[in-house]
């Protein structure tokens, strides 16, 4: 898997993701999002267009960004998600709690928004 | 009407009947969960697949066998049942000392889908994830409510909690 990221303004963490986030790649990912947390970027944008596998340890990263954000007050936006990874997370009843932006700029707004 | 579902353990289930299946087995490789994975379903129909959705889901049972069940211990086989011809069903048997939590975890999933159920998104996200006494951080805790959605036909643990049986049935081609 490729992970691709960029801060925007003070507090904003924009990632991509390209393949296949799974039980070997997720440790990575991981990593690099708790980078994020220490240097306080807690607006996330995630965006999955390009991830093309998604496992329930995937999964698990993204419940535990949802997790941390609300502990930090942060916020997150999710776009492109849609094939198999779409499907995963429909059928573990996450979706529900996964906010959803149609594109890049709207979510990078919507994220620095105030709580 | 809030109807949860939850694990059944039933030894006698005829879903553990292995007669007519065909059978591989491997060392408990934690490197290669997906690798054998593939080779379980190299032919199996395409529409079965749903584009990697079979691959992923048999992998979290290959992946839960392996690690929690023989330990990751390349000493210790994993054994697996497969049957693709009418629909895709599994029976997959690790060396380990059985799923111990599966009361536990069944509790767990019923309050889980309760505050669903309820609405009550403060709650779901606390209990997103299970974290049971051996959970890791790349354990994502989630995999086995996924599959009771996922394995129409069934899932169902022997009575050591060390096999379980799974059947997912098609009805006119790939369902959406």
């Amino acid at each position: 898997m490729k992970i691709a990221s960029e801060p925007f303004d003070k507090q904003g963490v924009f990632f991509e993701l390209e393949g296949e986030l799974d039980l070997y790649s997720t440790s990575e990912l991981r990593t690099k999002i708790l980078q994020a947390f220490d240097s306080d970027r807690t607006r996330m944008v995630l965006d999955l267009s390009k991830l093309t596998y998604l496992d329930s340890s995937g999964v698990g990263i993204l419940i535990f960004i949802l997790q941390t954000l609300r502990v930090k007050k942060g916020k997150l936006k999710v776009i492109g998600l849609s094939g198999t990874p779409r499907k995963v997370l429909e059928m573990s009843n996450i979706i529900s709690l996964i906010p959803m932006a149609s594109t890049r700029q709207e979510a990078e707004i919507e994220v620095l928004k105030e709580i | 009407m809030f109807i949860p579902r939850k694990l059944i353990v039933d030894d006698k289930n005829e879903l553990f009947d292995t007669r007519g299946m065909k059978f591989v087995e491997f060392p408990s490789e934690f490197g290669k969960v997906r690798e054998y994975t593939e080779l379980i379903l190299k032919d199996a129909p395409e529409h079965f697949r749903e584009g990697n959705l079979l691959h992923q889901q048999l992998s979290e049972i290959i992946k839960n066998g392996i690690k929690h069940g023989n330990k990751s211990d390349p000493d210790k086989i994993l054994k697996v049942h497969y049957d693709l011809k009418k629909r895709a069903r599994f029976v997959v048997e690790d060396e380990g000392e059985g799923f111990v939590e599966l009361d536990a975890w069944n509790d767990f999933f019923y309050r889980r889908q309760l505050a669903l159920y309820q609405q009550d998104f403060d709650s779901f996200l606390t209990l997103a994830s299970y974290r049971g006494p051996h959970s890791d951080e790349t354990d994502g805790g989630n995999s086995l409510m996924a599959a009771l959605e996922y394995w129409n036909g069934g899932m169902i643990f022997n009575a050591r909690r060390n096999k379980v049986g799974v059947v997912r049935w098609y009805t006119g081609g790939a369902r959406g």
